[in-house]
């Protein structure tokens, strides 16, 4: 990785604004609807778990669950308006959509990060083995690992999942909870296609955010224990430079131009 | 030997002599001398007061100089049926006395000699034996239980004779008969032990078309259930005398037959699915009748099931679909579950009031595990797949991270 020299322009503990206000509370009710969502519909998926039964031994359990379940579902849906009116409506938030499209770069980074991880094309470059194809093509080589803008690939894939996930839950479990409509409107196995994907879409997400999520944000040793951007919204100039050197080098950029458009004019002046 | 003995063993081989042949019972009590000795021992007050011992204790004729006389294990048991207690053997409920020699108890002793086994006496008394309508009398309605449990409930006799029921009065008391018994008193319509299983005619548990587990027999008091089961796909063929069906023990249990409403019934909500599974989860019972084999394992992966399965109360079990005694093939146009009747079943008041009628001749008992399932078969296969492969990538991808990070090295 070419390292990054400390510029005057951005200090190490200079504090960039993340995820404001808004956006944290939105990510905290994404948070408990989330939570509430699995732990109140996962048993119906692992129905034979003896640990389900004995979690649902009180009485009135089980509807005290679909109770808990809607509500969140009420909840996240509550969420998701709201955030699709705050991408839309304010100007930072039709900025962060923006940076979280997709892009062919991001499928680059994957196999890039992947590569480097894994390091052989690195140790046969060293040891001479296919030098002239990694000459020819030095990403292929792995050296450094990928350089993130704003929002890295896993960033923009978990964001895209859950809005994905999202559309499909609310959707099949809009039709689940009103099974009357649902079968007025269409046939059964139509509604049954419906419960199944309610199921998997569910268990989808789940080790999405076990997996991709909770890596990202608790053990990369860049945060590790835990990032706290989900509390103050807040990361360092350092943090900047180090997890989105991209984003670093653009504001950096920016600031240089500035300066230099301030010297100017007072040279101008002089 | 003095006088006063002499007196009395005279007296008692006289009266003996005299009641070799019948003799009514009826007028003065008779005195009885043997209970100068025998003081434990009062017929007062009892049905047999007029009798003199001999009357029962026959063969027996003391002799003088007998010390005082012989061993009781040399006594042979009285006949209560010989000379007073026969009437034909059914001209009554539950047997006369004379239908004793061919019950269970019966044929034990008197053909097997089996001395543990229930006597006249075991059940009536010995001595202090009241009339049935007294309510000392242990054979009295409010006592039978009891009087039953005396062997019944002995684990000792219970293993010895290998008798089907272990602790029945436990389980009798905790019962809805038990209850109503002893909780509500309901003396005459609580069903005790000698209702169901006959009294003097008792018949053991592998007697063909047991009259304790004979649909009529639950008739009796349960007659407008019994009209309705008797017209049944079960009851059809259990009338027939067919015992592959359900008989009303079969699903209700015997001596604990408790309320649907009880948790721990085998009626309960979260229990019928595995009652009714006893036969429709049984390949080669379904088979014979060309019941589909996967109805139950069909329930318990449907979201009734799932429910029920969890504890739900609210949702459907086997009979809110399929009714309880009225249960009738899809084919019957009576059944709950016939094509004109499924968007009425479904649309129950506490289950989906505003089911549409396009549910009528729907599969409702589906799976999806066969190609020809359809659309969601193959929605699922995608699915599991997609499940599967993300969750290999994503291990794959992140395994040499989690190596890295292990070595110390930086890096996301």
């Amino acid at each position: 990785m070419e390292t990054l020299t400390t510029s005057p322009l951005i200090r190490d503990d200079e504090i960039f604004l993340r995820m404001n206000l808004a956006e944290r509370i939105q990510h905290i009710l994404l948070i408990v609807s989330f939570t509430l969502l699995v732990l109140t519909g996962l048993p119906l998926m692992f129905y034979e778990l003896r640990l389900f039964k004995s979690v649902f031994s009180f009485e009135n359990a089980f509807a005290f669950r679909g109770l808990l379940h809607r509500g969140a579902a009420v909840l996240l849906i509550v969420d998701i308006v709201w955030h699709t009116g705050h991408t839309v409506l304010t100007r930072r938030g039709r900025d962060n959509f923006r940076e979280l499209m997709p892009r062919a770069k991001d499928a680059r980074d994957a196999v890039s990060l992947f590569g480097y991880n894994v390091g052989l094309a690195r140790w046969l470059y060293r040891k001479g083995i296919l030098r002239g194809f990694f000459d020819r093509h030095p990403f292929w080589r792995f050296e450094n690992p990928p350089e993130y803008g704003r929002y890295n690939f896993i960033e923009k894939l978990e964001y895209l999942s859950v809005a994905w996930g999202s559309l499909v839950m609310i959707l099949s479990g809009f039709f689940m909870w009103n099974v009357e409509l649902s079968l007025r409107i269409f046939p059964l196995w139509v509604h049954d296609i419906f419960v199944i994907a309610h199921g998997y879409e569910a268990m989808l997400a789940f080790l999405a955010i076990i997996i991709w999520h909770m890596y990202n944000v608790h053990l990369n040793p860049e945060v590790f224990p835990m990032s706290k951007v989900w509390l103050n919204g807040k990361i360092t100039g350092h943090e900047l430079k180090t997890l989105h050197p991209l984003e670093y080098r653009k504001i950096l950029a920016e600031r240089q131009q500035a300066q230099k458009a301030r010297e100017d004019r007072s040279g101008a002046a002089r | 030997m003095d006088q006063r003995r002499l007196g009395i063993i005279v007296f008692c081989a006289v009266s003996a002599f005299a009641s070799a042949s019948p003799s009514q019972p009826g007028g003065a009590a008779a005195p009885k001398p043997c209970l100068e000795c025998h003081t434990h021992v009062s017929l007062q007050d009892t049905v047999h007061a007029t009798l003199s011992c001999a009357a029962c204790h026959r063969g027996h004729i003391p002799r003088e100089g007998d010390p005082p006389h012989q061993a009781k294990k040399d006594l042979p048991p009285p006949v209560c049926g010989l000379s007073c207690h026969w009437e034909p053997p059914d001209s009554r409920p539950g047997g006369s006395p004379a239908a004793y020699p061919d019950s269970v108890h019966g044929r034990a002793y008197l053909e097997r000699g089996v001395l543990d086994t229930a006597r006249c006496w075991d059940c009536h008394g010995r001595h202090n034996i009241k009339p049935v309508a007294d309510p000392d009398s242990t054979v009295n309605r409010r006592n039978v239980p009891v009087t039953c449990s005396r062997c019944h409930e002995d684990m000792a006799v219970v293993l010895k004779y290998n008798i089907h029921a272990e602790s029945p009065y436990q389980q009798y008391r905790q019962s809805v008969h038990g209850r109503g018994l002893y909780d509500k008193g309901l003396l005459n319509f609580a069903a005790v032990c000698t209702d169901c299983h006959g009294v003097h005619n008792i018949q053991g548990v592998g007697t063909p078309h047991l009259p304790a587990k004979d649909p009529a027999t639950c008739g009796k008091c349960h007659r407008l259930i019994l009209e309705e089961y008797s017209k049944s796909v079960h009851g059809r063929e259990a009338v027939k005398g067919n015992v592959d069906v359900p008989l009303c023990v079969d699903c209700h249990g015997e001596h604990g037959v408790a309320a649907a409403a009880s948790p721990e019934a085998p009626t309960s909500k979260a229990h019928v699915p595995d009652t009714c599974s006893v036969c429709h989860a049984r390949p080669e019972i379904m088979r014979k009748y060309g019941v589909p084999e996967d109805r139950i394992r069909t329930f318990i992966e449907s979201f009734h099931g799932i429910a029920i399965g969890l504890g739900g109360t609210a949702e459907a079990s086997c009979v809110n679909c399929h009714g309880v005694h009225d249960i009738r093939p899809a084919s019957d146009p009576e059944s709950k579950i016939s094509a004109a009747n499924l968007s009425k079943t479904c649309g129950q008041a506490t289950c989906h009031p505003t089911m549409s009628e396009k549910i009528a001749g729907t599969k409702i008992h589906r799976a999806y595990d066969r190609a020809k399932s359809g659309a969601p078969f193959y929605v699922k296969k995608v699915l599991v797949w997609t499940v599967f492969v993300l969750t290999g990538l994503t291990l794959i991808f992140f395994i040499p991270a989690l190596i890295r990070r292990r070595r110390g090295t930086p890096g996301p």
